[in-house]
């Protein structure tokens, strides 16, 4: 399994995420000057509908800070994690994602049950079943009766498309 | 009180509520006995059940899952050495020692009779003790509900995050700053909603959850293969009765290990792991054999057992009577009451009191079907073991798009939970604890209004939150909590390994 992933250590992964953080509360800080809309200025003592999110991004900016830091500290020395660095992500759960995002597209256009029936036989395969019988009878089964407890029974409304 | 029991009772006395209950219990334990999907995402998942349902009998069916997990965890615990929930850690340690023995149906039998036990106690607890919180709750301002939040959420962080307490605490924090978007609710500023008007009524909670807890599971599923299940056998049957009368030489152990599940559930924050460590230490310290315990020694089954599933009634206490949830699956309680229109908190139950003893007596029904369900349905159980990987992810997928796309048959939402699977699959791949993400995005409305409120009273004055002696004790543990937590990752003497 790991071969197929991107091999790294913890503290590379909290260094990547501390700067990945960083830069998205630092950016969301500037736009916090952005707001629009009427505020209630008049109300004595109200710190303001800006003062949450400034505090939880000015917090966010420097726990990310304290991230990057020991981080880059730890960098080099030798620690568990260290002598056993971990993939970051795997093939399979990315292209399951990817069948899942073309699914929820395909819903859309051809409706539930079609759309249901191709994906489950797909991630099904994907996954490592290749009996036949399980691939023609599972599916099926799974998307009518999954349709039928929640569009007849339970009167949850399900995506309707050109097929059905 | 009397006559809202007596509503309750009769709204489950119904054939069509004890049929969903009757169908929720073995989906509840099935969800708990399948290491990897457990007590929330099972929640999560069969939400989108409820959708079409009775909110009281969406609410029930989803209560009874809820119980029913709780049990499910020991079944994969004593015959896999796997805890099918994180809360069955402990039964481990006896349970599973005990099926090697060829003890395996004596184990399961005191592992359901000691669920059953601690659940009815904890729910006898939740009946009786709620109500008189609700009633002083009743009374508390906006400045108690500002420091009960920040507590929660300090709690949550702190419980949730054993490797690093930054890492929680940077996920706690992440979590409030999702809770401040959209429009401000005490006037019309637009916050980071970037002209889409989905965003303008906040970031639902539903797809958060359906994301966090459901996809970035499947995800997280797709990566461990085939699982080789082993399964211990269990040739030698013990009778329900013979377990009963067996139990009753720990009846010290049941109850103190019931009071602690119940305490240790009740307090935001906690769960179901650390009252059974507590409850489990605490059993081996007064045991007359403790040099027993994790050889396979009954008792050792019966506290944690006993402790993790009287939390089940213990967690409601802070979700019904303050609307603040202790941990990730109350949480998505809270989610399906909202989906639902009820607003939990004190004036539940003023404005719905029997549709609050219907919940409490729901639990003591499930209580009764886990013992049936647990004790004949001990091999089906063990045979779910066995599904595999294949099928379960891409079924719980599909489940996570009904439960994001129907709530307001919104492609909106379906592509928020898309967006938080793959957040929630790289931070657990990083080791990020996600409840605290949770925690924020429900708390933080709550204590954004109490802290703006609070001070227009107070006239900008911060003293207002001192002076008031519930919130000046639930923020000087919070300050607490957090002193101590900077201290040690500060502290020259600790390496800065983000391990505190």
């Amino acid at each position: 399994m790991a071969r197929d992933g991107n091999i790294m250590t913890m503290e590379q992964r909290n260094l990547i995420m501390g700067i990945l953080l960083l830069v998205f509360a630092i950016s969301f800080y500037v736009l916090t000057y952005q707001f629009t809309g009427y505020e209630l200025e008049e109300m004595p003592g109200d710190v303001g509908p800006t003062f949450l999110p400034r505090l939880m991004l000015a917090a966010l900016a420097l726990e990310s800070t304290f991230l990057i830091s020991f981080s880059l500290r730890k960098k080099g020395k030798c620690s568990p994690d260290s002598v056993k660095p971990k993939p970051v992500w795997h093939s399979r759960p990315i292209i399951m994602f990817g069948a899942f995002l073309v699914y929820v597209y395909l819903a859309t256009l051809f409706g539930y049950i079609a759309s249901t029936i191709a994906f489950l036989i797909l991630s099904f395969y994907l996954l490592g079943v290749h009996r036949v019988w399980v691939l023609v009878v599972v599916p099926p089964v799974i998307t009518l009766a999954t349709y039928y407890l929640f569009e007849t029974l339970l009167d949850v409304c399900l995506p309707t498309g050109s097929i059905f | 009180m009397f006559v809202d029991l007596v509503a309750g009772w009769e709204t489950v006395l119904n054939i069509k509520l004890i049929l969903i209950i009757l169908f929720s219990v073995p989906l509840g334990i099935t969800v708990g006995v399948l290491p990897g999907i457990g007590a929330t995402v099972g929640v999560t998942v069969l939400l989108p059940l409820t959708f079409g349902m009775d909110p009281v009998l969406g609410i029930c069916m989803l209560i009874a899952v809820y119980c029913g997990a709780f049990y499910g965890g020991a079944v994969s615990a004593i015959l896999i050495n796997t805890p099918g929930t994180p809360a069955a850690i402990c039964t481990i340690l006896d349970g599973y020692p005990m099926a090697r023995k060829g003890q395996a149906h004596r184990a399961l039998t005191a592992s359901v009779v000691a669920s059953f036990i601690g659940g009815v106690f904890s729910v006898l607890v939740l009946t009786f003790c709620a109500p008189l919180i609700a009633k002083v709750a009743l009374k508390f301002s906006y400045t108690e509900y500002f420091a009960i939040a920040l507590f929660g959420i300090i709690m949550v962080i702190t419980s949730s995050s054993r490797k690093s307490f930054l890492k929680g605490l940077v996920m706690g924090t992440f979590g409030l700053f999702l809770a401040g978007v959209g429009q401000d609710k005490m006037g019309t500023v637009e916050r980071f909603t970037f002209g889409i008007l989905d965003f303008s009524r906040g970031i639902p909670l539903l797809p958060v959850l359906v994301g966090l807890f459901a996809i970035s599971q499947a995800l997280l599923l797709t990566e461990q293969g085939a699982r080789k299940v082993e399964l211990e056998k269990m040739e030698q049957k013990e009778g329900l009765w013979n377990v009963f009368k067996l139990l009753g030489k720990f009846k010290m152990t049941l109850l103190k290990s019931s009071l602690i599940g119940t305490g240790v559930g009740a307090i935001p924050g906690t769960g179901a792991a650390i009252s059974s460590f507590v409850a489990y230490s605490e059993a081996k310290r007064a045991s007359k054999c403790p040099e027993k315990f994790g050889t396979g020694y009954i008792e050792g089954v019966i506290a944690s057992e006993s402790s993790n599933n009287s939390v089940t009634g213990g967690a409601l206490i802070p979700l019904l009577t303050l609307g603040i949830p202790g941990d990730p699956i109350t949480a998505v309680m809270l989610g399906a009451f909202l989906v639902h229109g009820l607003i939990p908190g004190p004036m539940l139950f003023v404005e719905s009191g029997p549709f609050v003893y219907a919940i409490f007596a729901t639990m003591l029904v499930t209580y009764f079907l886990v013992l049936a369900y647990g004790y004949f349905g001990a091999y089906l159980f063990a045979a779910i073991l066995k599904l595999r990987e294949a099928i379960l992810v891409p079924s719980i997928l599909v489940i996570s798009f009904i439960g994001a796309y129907a709530v307001n048959s919104s492609l909106f939402d379906v592509g928020l939970a898309l967006i938080f699977g793959v957040v929630g699959y790289f931070f657990t791949k990083f080791e990020f604890p996600l409840p605290p993400i949770v925690m924020g995005l429900i708390l933080g409305p709550i204590a954004e209004e109490g802290l703006r409120q609070s001070l227009m009273v107070s006239d900008g004055s911060w003293t207002i939150f001192m002076t008031k002696p519930i919130s000046a004790v639930f923020l000087l543990v919070t300050v607490l909590i957090m002193a101590h937590k900077a201290y040690v990752l500060l502290s020259p003497r600790t390496p800065p390994d983000l391990s505190t």
